[in-house]
């Protein structure tokens, strides 16, 4: 057996500091970065903006949210993620990404020292949905990418479907935000 | 004059799995960790049954029955750490180990065929047999054997993350 080394190579571990929500979707702990969300709300209090859509083939998003003169699509953590269903409370409206995310709870704020890259033995679309992991207080927690909630081609399966509404309709493009550049910002 | 010319020996670890044995290169074998709690957060690698963060890694735990195709509990008494590798991406695998390990050395791999005698098709992830006592052990490329799950889930190959 070989001694491994005992200080991580590099590129696998980011050092740089970030402010992190902390919150849960049916019991399992997640953090995005702070500065990716727009607001937070309750459900109850953004009910009257959410409108129920009809499905357009993907099962995660049921609601769409209108703010302002933007609609976003509403994904359910707990189908996107592939937990047991759960009572959301909060919804999580992303900053850049015309995507609402629907959580359990908002634990706290944090600042993530260290980001570790997800292992390559991670195959899946897990691939997408996470930037990396961090440890909070010796647990692993998933750090979401903000991107991962939806796929380019789910949102313009949304946008398609949305765009046979008539209120939509005028938003949908204009308000169309460009992933690659909504990227950077983060 | 003529020299003695000692035979280069291989190491090898020999684990218990379900019932049987199999054997890891000893040069692919990081450690043998005492047990600890898995960690878990969803994904779907079907054969990845949690995390551990070992060294300040984070080390994926492989579900023994998914990987390795053998009934075997997700727990174990120790963690065994190997490396794999695929298109020189490096990584760690935690097999779980419910019994003793050990360490056995080789002179020669036996070279395998594509077909055991006994059982039938051998798996491509079998790399050859050493001889340990009357038994002979089969030696597990861990780089082989999950491309191989990787192929079958048809699961295409996953750039690492940056």
């Amino acid at each position: 057996m070989k001694i491994a080394p005992s200080e991580p190579r590099q590129g696998r571990r980011s050092s740089r500091s970030e402010p992190v929500i902390l919150f849960s979707i049916a019991g399992q702990a997640f953090a995005i970065n702070a500065n990716a969300i727009q607001e937070i709300r309750t459900t109850d209090s953004i009910s009257a903006a959410a409108t129920e859509i009809a499905p357009a083939g993907i099962a995660k998003v049921r609601h769409r949210l209108r703010r302002g003169r933007k609609f976003f699509h509403v994904v359910n953590g707990c189908v996107h993620f592939g937990l047991p269903m759960s009572r959301p409370t909060q919804v999580v409206v992303l900053r850049n990404y015309r995507i609402a995310v629907l959580v359990d709870s908002i634990d706290r704020m944090e600042t993530m020292t260290f980001l570790m890259a997800l292992p390559p033995g991670f195959l899946g679309p897990e691939r997408l949905w996470y930037r990396g992991i961090t440890l909070v207080a010796e647990n692993v927690v998933p750090v979401v990418n903000p991107s991962g909630f939806l796929t380019e081609q789910e949102l313009m399966q949304l946008d398609a479907a949305a765009a046979a509404e008539p209120d939509v309709a005028s938003t949908i493009g204009t308000e169309g935000t460009n992933r690659a550049s909504a990227e950077q910002a983060q | 004059m003529s020299v003695a010319v000692e035979a280069p020996t291989r190491s090898f670890v020999l684990v218990p799995l379900g019932g049987r044995r199999i054997a890891f290169a000893a040069d692919s074998v990081i450690e043998l960790t005492a047990f600890e709690k898995l960690q878990s957060f969803p994904h779907r690698t079907p054969w990845i049954a949690g995390v551990l963060v070992r060294r300040n890694r984070v080390v994926p735990v492989c579900d023994v029955g998914k990987l390795f195709g053998e009934e075997a509990p997700v727990t174990g008494r120790f963690y065994l750490i190997a490396e794999w590798q695929e298109r020189g991406v490096r990584d760690w695998c935690a097999i779980p180990v419910a019994g003793e390990c050990e360490l056995a050395s080789a002179e020669s791999v036996l070279p395998v065929g594509p077909v055991d005698p006994r059982t039938g098709p051998r798996p491509a992830f079998v790399s050859g047999l050493i001889p340990v006592g009357a038994e002979e052990i089969e030696v597990v490329d861990l780089s082989k054997l999950i491309q191989e799950r990787r192929v079958a889930l048809e699961i295409p190959h996953a750039e690492p993350a940056s």
